[in-house]
């Protein structure tokens, strides 16, 4: 397991962004019948969700997040060395999509500028990525653009994913400061998991096809082969087994207990899960902010997303120490713990 | 990790699955076919796993979870030695 410490920087700014248009689960009678739909959303703790149009792209959202974060720090464009897009719905197979988002931003072509393919856990692998680049590399500001559109990829007619998705994109500032907070990761993967979450094809194992468009009958309802798989309880296995641990590792790696943590923000997966990790953990609900009622799963915007809708108040007030927590597709999963002090958290933008 | 192993009566097992799966403790036993019920679906097995986690400390694998239909097979996927 890989566990690292950065000093001398900072988080200095969150931003997230959400289409404003609202989906609303209750009205999905043509999925599920009455009782079986309040009981699916009563366990995903999905009641409503934000979806993209069709023209809208990851990208774009990360874009919104990005411009209000940098209006509200009032920083330099210049002062910009890497910008990570951490996602699974780029814009295009290639290029990359980061690249464009530095044209887009008007930032320096110096702007050392890439993609990292990763869902659940992206956000904190970003985090780490971008804190190791200002850390030991010597950049000046690294920002991290996360978001996601599962609504592009989720058949509407499955079962096990249609009512649990939303799109999001955010924007995150890493920058030196000598007296910053040390941030402590935890990165972990493994591969042996990879059906549990999957798009089977469209990438070049098995190319797009006529059969892989057509949409075919699963168990849990309709999907085709370009459309997400879900093993729910795979993935629940998963979780339980490794999140609880890696949490309580990555605390120890910071010196200090789980009372010292103001927040736990997970990744949002679903309530379920989420209760039930956090009773395994032996730490309060209260502490555990959600936002997936009203957004949903944004993959790997739900951390940030959480930060902003359900943290911004209270961090305007004081500092507080997190415990930033991703898991899923790959399989992969990531803990940090982290102070946010001081932090600018412009309020949620809407596209 | 404990490496004690947690126990329960079986009655108190029974109530509750009975709870998970909304149906009256004395609705179910040892032999029942949990597959007859209505209220069995995938939302029921991720409920069985997060109950055995929670009252054993044992993370069953889902898959073996589905192949269990009655009762008896789900107690000794958890272990004989976990009832009283």
């Amino acid at each position: 397991m890989a566990l690292i410490t950065f000093d001398g920087l900072m988080i200095s700014g969150i931003a997230v962004s959400v289409p404003a248009n609202v989906l609303d689960n209750s009205q999905r009678h043509d999925l599920l019948k009455d009782r079986d739909l309040q009981k699916t959303i009563d366990m995903t703790g999905v009641t409503s969700r934000r979806i993209t149009d069709t023209l809208t792209c990851s990208s774009d959202l990360c874009l919104a997040a990005a411009e209000s974060l940098i209006a509200a720090t009032g920083i330099a464009r210049s002062s910009i060395d890497l910008l990570v897009f951490v996602s699974q719905t780029p814009d295009y197979r290639l290029p990359a999509t980061a690249p464009l988002l530095q044209q887009r931003l008007g930032l320096a072509t110096s702007t050392a500028a890439f993609d990292v393919n990763l869902g659940c856990s992206g956000y904190v692998y970003g985090l780490a990525i971008a804190c190791s680049f200002v850390s030991h590399l010597g950049a000046s500001r690294a920002l991290v653009l996360a978001g996601d559109t599962p609504s592009k990829f989720v058949s509407p007619y499955d079962r096990a994913t249609a009512l649990l998705f939303g799109d999001a994109g955010s924007a995150t500032l890493i920058e030196p400061r000598q007296d910053g907070e040390a941030l402590f990761f935890s990165l972990n993967s493994d591969g042996s998991g990879e059906n549990s979450l999957k798009i089977n094809a469209g990438g070049y194992r098995f190319p797009s096809s006529a059969a892989s468009v057509t949409v075919q009958d699963v168990n849990s309802g309709r999907r085709s082969e370009e459309q997400l798989h879900m093993d729910s309880a795979a993935i629940f296995n998963f979780t339980i087994r490794e999140v609880p641990r890696d949490i309580r590792n990555v605390v120890q790696h910071a010196g200090c207990k789980l009372d010292d943590i103001d927040f736990v923000v997970y990744h949002q997966a679903n309530k379920f899960m989420l209760d039930h990790l956090t009773k395994k953990l032996g730490y309060p609900l209260a502490k555990t902010p959600r936002s997936l009622e009203r957004y949903g799963n944004t993959s790997c915007a739900t951390i940030p997303l959480t930060i902003v809708t359900e943290l911004r108040q209270r961090l305007r007030d004081e500092p507080a120490r997190l415990v930033l927590s991703g898991f899923g597709v790959g399989l992969s999963w990531a803990s940090a713990v982290v102070t946010l002090n001081g932090c600018c958290i412009p309020p949620l933008v809407e596209v | 990790m404990s490496t004690v192993t947690l126990q329960m009566s079986k009655s108190d097992f029974i109530n509750h699955l009975a709870e998970i799966l909304e149906v009256e403790p004395s609705a179910i036993n040892e032999n029942t076919d949990l597959t007859n019920l209505e209220t069995y679906d995938s939302l029921m097995i991720l409920a069985m796993i997060a109950l055995i986690d929670e009252k054993f400390d044992k993370v069953l694998d889902a898959e073996k979870l589905v192949e269990a239909k009655f009762v008896f097979q789900i107690m000794d996927l958890i272990g004989r030695e976990c009832f009283h």
